[in-house]
């Protein structure tokens, strides 16, 4: 029987989603399946999804050079196989009607003018203007900073980037503004999602990231979901918890939330507690286990420290705000030892009866929480996203979660598993381990430490004291140093910050649009942001380029350049390197530098940076003499593996540049593999940035940032070679010879314990990212959040996602059947508090906050339900900015601001 | 041409009834189904639109815990999208 491509391609689906979900398919179905053949002409390659923090990979299909097709990813152990329903836009939003093509400069009479319209311009002139800017900025920095010490430096030069870069997109730009410009003002979006949990992690654990992995998804008997709406955010995950929730005995589901959201449909225990008394809730499961001596006193002995942090912290206001001013300890954070009996005194407070008149929430739903936790034969898995990260003690309560894990020793096996979820794909691979905030290094080194700096210094062949040492300015203090006009060149990259971050009205746009400051905007897409700026520069993205992600698991993974950006649209990577490629050391350094190394004189920051001898070290292009000596065996930097053979055929010249496939044409195909990118059937894929710049640019960034987790003195951040990651779906660090790492800290899975601890007893436990091995249970009380509803704002406001659009939606909603399926942010509210405004579902309101105001309409019959006294406005939404509503407060520690909770009034519009 | 497929998970107390809601559905078919409630689902429909709406609505259907796509097809991806996408 011979299929049409249709029924071939329908047989294909059928059987891809019966054996994901291990289901055998009715005989013929199955027969079909054996007989069909494959007429459809689609190459397919991994690569993962483009969207959240899960970090599925996905086969990608194309034809023509065009995506036409995904797939889950059977070999995948993320997501075996699964998509969530993000995963049908990825083939599309490449596609979307008004993708930008060519950088746009606000001009007026031929020249650049801050109130000028956007004319399109080459990327010539857009770097030309940028290089003026910057170096106007630069020039300033150099007279102010003249005479000052290393630890003290400042300067006017900042880029906003991203959770969404590759590894070496954050490498090169981290590279390019601490080591190139002297700026440690480059800070990430991550700032928004995840520094109250790496936060939590340095001073809990010393290391960043979760001891955990996915596959406590199946080991654990409870799970907790400790602000985080997994359901919709993370459907895969939630997809495997369903599974393991409705296959394992005795399993439980516990949700806590200040509104109902999808997740408590699979709830046992659902709990809506009011805002900010998740501290409290925390506190009172460690007073719980502690009156009941249910903690475990052996592993408290051998592993724990017990530490206070400061209170009364402030809320990372600006000094001059009154809360700041009547803070004892505004942004202190320096933890002092005490004894395990001081702790339990610290936590007595919190009984059964004060919590939960004060959350609101039921005695019996409390302790029934309370007790599995304090059950030692129970495995607890807690699982948090930005309830926890969004809020201005996020730090705290991020640590009172592993308080918890800590006291009943439930931590670094499989089962039991405080695990911090992210919301970026590569919040972890790029913004947390590369270093790419304002007081990082890549590889959890930091700036303020000038033995952190030296070795940094050495990896990179600088002249001593070139690192600035003083922490740069982050994300919210980006935009407030905007608008004081101290940060006058401000480049923001794979992000949407107009949109995403806080009181943009107060805060963001005076200083975008002070004509003292220059604003850069790189996006694929003219956003919410990219309108505000003054350049925007056409961005390759996703599968247009070679790229790597690192997950919430610690788990890297690689894909390949699939198809051709549009028009004259570049990653990120080359608008970063070839952007250094406009100063010459001379002009950013001072004089006491060039003298320190006088060959980097008259050398531009590219020659500096980049073609330094280590990351041009891989070529890339075969010229003939290249291909001839490949062919002698000679040089060959990449063997390609034995598949490759005169077959490698017509899929390769589809995929390949003119050039690769003259290069098929000419010489044997493996010649043509050790200086392009194959995969093992041969066929050859493009490398935009390579072809440019003249050498294999992934590669070479990629091993370079490998020698700050192998050269330095910090262990415990080991990634595998470059290569190896193309062959895998994905490999979880530290990669210790070859073996990825399941669950930290325990030996017997994590060979860095017998390093650290050769004598340690077979399956004990060592914290090694602390000198004495020990985690740090802190404790942290109750404090009341920046603002609280009050007679003239009476409601709380919660900002957050829905399922179907991802962030800013300036990918999603470029989509038009996703645009129509959610089309507008509405407001979800209480049915009596609807009534009691007399507003009905559907009425037209005015959302109203201290700092601005939003029109939309009423949902009272929605997917979230929330309690009376609070509302819920995703904010995906271009059209209604509700972040502008939100109060920047931070949490003084992580710098991260509370989307969560902040106070608004909604009257009839 | 859109083709894709999904696996739904629903509970095994709420399968018959989703079930029979789903093939009600143009397009729509269930290939097969396990007794922990997965169902096996194929959306085949010359509009796009339609499988769109489709797709989103089913995660929203009752007794729908959670619905994962396995497979998309587009033969119009090949072709320039011209229905808006704008804002």
């Amino acid at each position: 029987m011979k299929l049409n491509r249709r029924d071939f391609i329908k047989t294909q689906a059928i059987t891809a989603a019966a054996a994901t979900a291990g289901i055998t398919l009715p005989a013929n179905k199955a027969m079909a399946a054996i007989d069909a053949e494959d007429d459809s002409g689609i190459r397919w390659d991994k690569a993962p999804c483009r969207f959240c923090g899960t970090g599925c990979s996905v086969l990608v299909g194309t034809r023509n050079g065009r995506i036409v097709a995904t797939q889950g990813d059977p070999d995948a152990p993320v997501n075996k196989g699964l998509n969530c329903i993000k995963g049908y836009f990825l083939s599309k939003i490449p596609y979307g009607e008004d993708r930008l093509t060519q950088p746009l400069l606000r001009k007026k009479d031929g020249k650049f003018d801050k109130d000028g319209e956007f004319e399109p311009v080459s990327w010539d002139e857009a770097f030309a203007v940028m290089k003026e800017k910057w170096q106007a900025a630069i020039d300033k920095s150099k007279q102010e900073n003249k005479g000052k010490p290393a630890d003290n430096l400042t300067s006017r030069v900042g880029m906003f980037g991203s959770g969404q870069w590759t590894v070496w997109e954050g490498y090169a730009a981290s590279k390019l503004w601490k080591a190139g410009f002297r700026s440690n003002n480059i800070d990430p979006n991550a700032r928004h999602c995840m520094a109250s949990a790496v936060g939590a992690f340095i001073r809990g654990f010393g290391i960043d990231e979760p001891a955990g992995c996915y596959d406590d998804l199946e080991h654990a008997d409870v799970f907790v979901l400790w602000g985080s709406n997994m359901a919709e955010m993370h459907p895969i995950l939630w997809s495997r918890l369903a599974d393991t929730r409705l296959t394992k005995d005795g399993a439980e589901v516990h949700v806590l939330s200040t509104y109902e959201h999808r997740s408590f449909e699979l709830a046992d225990n659902g709990i809506i507690f009011e805002p900010q008394t998740d501290l409290m809730i925390s506190n009172y499961i460690a007073n719980y286990i502690i009156q009941n001596k249910a903690y475990n006193e052996q592993f408290i002995k051998d592993h724990v420290n017990f530490k206070k942090t400061p209170t009364d912290i402030g809320y990372g206001l600006r000094p001059e705000d009154p809360r700041e001013k009547a803070a004892k300890n505004a942004g202190k954070g320096k933890l002092s030892a005490i004894t395990f009996e001081e702790y339990a005194k610290s936590v007595e407070p919190y009984t059964l009866e004060y919590v939960s008149e004060k959350s609101g929430v039921p005695k019996e739903k409390l302790e029934w929480l309370a007790r599995v936790y304090a059950d030692p034969k129970k495995k607890v898995m807690s699982l948090w996203t930005m309830g926890f990260n969004q809020h201005t003690r996020g730090v705290w309560v991020n640590g009172n979660v592993y308080n918890i894990h800590l006291l009943m020793g439930k931590i670094a096996e499989p089962g039991n598993s405080p695990f911090s979820l992210t919301g970026q794909p590569s919040a972890c691979g790029t913004a947390r381990e590369v270093g790419t905030f304002s007081h990082r290094l890549p590889a959890d080194y930091v700036v303020m430490k000038k033995p952190h700096r030296d070795f940094a210094e050495k990896v990179w062949n600088l002249p001593a004291g070139t690192l600035p040492g003083k922490k740069g300015y982050h994300a919210v203090l980006m935009h407030r140093k905007l608008k004081d006009k101290k940060l006058n060149c401000f480049w923001v990259m794979c992000n949407n910050n107009m949109q995403a971050g806080p009181n943009m009205n107060e805060e963001g746009l005076p200083g975008w649009r002070d004509p003292e400051n220059f604003v850069v905007v790189s996006d694929p897409y003219p956003t919410v942001s990219a309108q505000a700026a003054d350049l925007v520069l056409p961005t390759a993205m996703w599968t247009e380029k070679e790229g790597a992600y690192g997950n919430a698991e610690r788990r890297t993974q690689f894909w390949r350049q699939q198809i051709k950006a549009p028009g004259e649209a570049k990653s990120d990577v080359w608008q970063i390197m070839e952007f250094s490629k406009r100063f010459t050391a001379d002009e950013v350094w001072p004089e006491e530098l060039l003298a320190a190394k006088p060959e980097y004189r008259g050398k531009t920051l590219f020659d500096i940076l980049y073609a330094n001898g280590y990351v041009n070290q891989f070529p890339y292009g075969a010229s003939e003499a290249k291909l001839a000596m490949a062919e002698e065996g000679a040089g060959a930097e990449v063997t390609p593996p034995a598949a490759v053979t005169g077959e490698s055929d017509d899929s390769g010249e589809e995929a390949g540049s003119e050039t690769a496939s003259d290069a098929v044409e000419q010489t044997p195909a493996a010649s043509a593999a050790a200086y392009y990118i194959t995969d093992q059937d041969g066929n050859i894929y493009d490398n935009d940035e390579s072809a440019d710049f003249g050498f294999y640019v992934q590669k070479g960034l990629f091993e370079e940032y490998r020698r700050f987790q192998t050269e330095g003195p910090k262990k415990g951040h080991e990634q595998a070679p470059f290569d190896a990651y193309h062959k895998a779906r994905g490999l979880r660090w530290p990669v210790i010879n070859g073996k990825e790492t399941l669950w930290r800290f325990r030996e017997g899975y994590d060979p860095h314990v017998r390093d650290y601890k050769p004598d340690i007893k077979k399956g004990d436990v060592y914290f090694y990212g602390k000198k004495d091995g020990r985690a740090n249970i802190i404790f942290a009380p109750y404090e009341p959040p920046a603002e609280t509803p009050n007679d003239e704002y009476d409601l709380w406001l919660c900002s957050g996602r829905v399922l179907e659009h991802w962030h800013s939606g300036s990918m999603t909603r470029r989509v038009p059947e996703l645009y129509r399926a959610v089309p507008d942010a509405l407001v979800y509210m209480n049915p009596n508090d609807a009534r009691e405004r007399k507003l009905q579902n559907g009425s037209k309101v005015r959302i109203i906050s201290p700092r601005g105001e939003i029109v939309t309409r009423v949902q009272t019959r929605g997917r979230n339900k929330p309690p009376q006294g609070l509302v819920f406005v995703p904010w995906f939404d271009a059209s209604r900015l509700v972040n502008k509503l939100i109060l920047d407060a931070t949490d003084p520690l992580s710098k991260e601001t509370d989307f969560k909770k902040c106070v608004v009034k909604i009257v009839k519009a | 041409m859109t083709i894709c497929s999904l696996v739904v998970q629903t509970t095994p107390e709420k399968q018959r009834q989703l079930s029979g809601d789903l093939k009600k559905i143009a397009g729509v078919e269930v290939h097969a189904s396990n007794d922990a409630g997965k169902l096996i689902v194929s959306i085949d429909h010359p509009d796009r639109k339609h499988c769109s709406d489709t797709i989103m609505n089913m995660s929203t259907m009752d007794g729908v815990l959670s619905s994962s796509l396995v497979f998309e097809y587009h033969e119009d991806n090949e072709l320039p999208v011209t229905d808006g996408g704008k804002q």
